[in-house]
């Protein structure tokens, strides 16, 4: 089966720090993964070199057996850890924005959800609290119809009653066939949505499994099995 | 998909700088109306010597915030917070650079139509106008031997070199801030360091040169009047050089800008 996406001995160097070492990963098509780590461990490393952010140190990441470049940009739905919209915009000029950039985004189902979030389309953005404009480029993400979702901390910045909508929303909003890439430190909160974990360390990964294969082999949640693995 | 970008660039872009520009030419319908044509009846007052030194600050100011604002608007948009959603738009880094490029060329172009319409709005009255034209003859001589070129000719470079000066300016911003993307820390520093060397480089060059050819008596000097006139090529000489320099220094821009976000982008 073709593999969505592939990093092979991936490395980025920042001076003498080493982000990522010599990375191998594949993600196949239909999967909910949990891309899981400490704080400083590069998994938002990792995300950005796959979404053409960063350009590696050394080896390579495959899109659809391609470089990060226009066709992966159309195929892959990024969600990044901060709020890149331009704070003048109203949440309408947004949705427009992306509507006239992605061929799969659906004004629709983005105001299908504003609706449910009860969150105004005619405000602007800068009107907006930390936890709204993240609801809003939630939105604006999981309207694409997209091959590869990369969401990094998706609930970081929202109160734990918008959380199960959201998990709801992601797990609602995606076609079968698309594969989501999740990174977070709330792994209770996700555990029971992800199909495989992947734990990352030091820039390399140490566990790349499914969640029913942990359950089944270890014993353990995700979530214990996280603090056993990363105990400080 | 460089319409679309180039939309939204220009829309952004227009937001502040149309706003900026409107007060130049309330400051010029004042000067018009109320100064000039006063001024050459009484001669000059506090109220006349104001309003025209605040409308040639005016002026220059304008001119410096587009081009800041232009470059503050490129870097946010690519290399900030921003650049998170605009380099994971499906376009290709080309499709980027001349996007900016094409909308930065269209405001400082239009800053420039903006600098010399506010001053022909503002001085050609009709009072000015009259003037003008009972000396017409003695006036073109006087700027043909100032500039050493016809009227005809100065105002042909004048042309070219704003409309590929507007350009190739809007290149030589995004290479400059392109350039400060390789460094991992002060980026911003090392953008507007680049951008001034790049224009102190040329200054250089054309100073030389024009030290080169005033020794080279290109420059004559009027042994009855003691003046300093230029030779017919001399200023064609001059502004040919800075279009050249300039010209070759946007063509390197564009495609290291190019080069540098497809292949050396490394977002904080």
């Amino acid at each position: 089966m073709e593999m969505l996406l592939e990093c092979r001995n991936l490395s980025k160097k920042y001076r003498n720090f080493c982000a990522l070492s010599d990375l191998n990963l594949s993600l196949k098509h239909g999967e909910i993964v949990g891309l899981l780590g400490p704080n400083g461990s590069g998994k938002t490393t990792l995300i950005k070199l796959i979404n053409g952010l960063l350009s590696p140190s050394s080896g390579e990441v495959l899109i659809n057996n391609q470089a990060p470049g226009i066709e992966s940009k159309r195929i892959i739905a990024y969600l990044p850890e901060r709020s890149y919209l331009n704070s003048w915009m109203k949440i309408n000029d947004i949705i427009s924005y992306f509507d006239d950039f992605y061929d799969n985004f659906s004004k629709e189902r983005a105001y299908t959800m504003l609706d449910k979030l009860h969150l105004d389309p005619s405000r602007r953005l800068r009107t907006l609290s930390k936890g709204d404009k993240e609801k809003v480029q939630l939105i604006l993400v999981m309207s694409r119809d997209a091959d590869l979702y990369i969401l990094d901390e998706p609930i970081g910045g929202v109160d734990p009653a918008a959380r199960d909508y959201i998990l709801n929303t992601i797990i609602t909003n995606y076609n079968e066939n698309a594969t989501i890439l999740i990174s977070t430190h709330l792994i209770s909160d996700i555990e029971n949505i992800l199909d495989r974990v992947i734990f990352i360390k030091n820039g390399q990964v140490v566990l790349n499994s499914s969640v029913d294969e942990i359950r089944t082999q270890h014993g353990q949640s995700v979530n214990a099995l996280f603090r056993e693995v990363f105990r400080c | 998909m460089l319409g679309k970008l180039l939309k939204y660039d220009l829309r952004s872009l227009s937001k502040v700088l149309l706003f900026v520009h409107l007060p130049l030419l309330v400051l010029t319908f004042i000067i018009r109306f109320f100064v000039i044509d006063t001024l050459f009846e009484h001669g000059p007052d506090f109220f006349s010597l104001s309003a025209i030194i605040l409308g040639f600050a005016y002026l220059v100011i304008v001119g410096f915030v587009t081009q800041i604002y232009y470059g503050i608007y490129v870097y946010r948009n690519l290399f900030t917070d921003q650049g998170y959603l605009t380099l994971t738009l499906p376009a290709s880094a080309n499709a980027h650079v001349l996007s900016k490029t094409l909308s930065g060329f269209i405001w400082i172009l239009i800053d420039q139509i903006f600098i010399y319409a506010s001053m022909l709005i503002a001085f050609a009255t009709p009072k000015v106008i009259h003037i003008f034209s009972s000396n017409k003859e003695e006036f073109l001589k006087s700027l043909e031997i100032a500039f050493g070129m016809s009227i005809e000719q100065f105002f042909s470079w004048l042309a070219i070199i704003s409309i590929l000066g507007s350009l190739f300016q809007a290149v030589i911003i995004i290479g400059s801030i392109c350039v400060g993307q390789l460094f991992n820390k002060n980026r911003a520093v090392i953008s507007i360091v680049t951008y001034f060397i790049y224009l102190t480089l040329i200054q250089l060059i054309v100073f030389f040169y024009s030290f080169s050819s005033a020794l080279s008596e290109q420059i004559i000097t009027s042994s009855n009047t003691n003046t300093i006139l230029f030779s017919d090529s001399y200023m064609s000489e001059i502004f040919m050089l800075t279009l050249t320099f300039t010209v070759a220094g946007g063509i390197v821009s564009y495609f290291l800008s190019v080069w540098i976000i497809k292949k050396k982008v490394n977002l904080h």
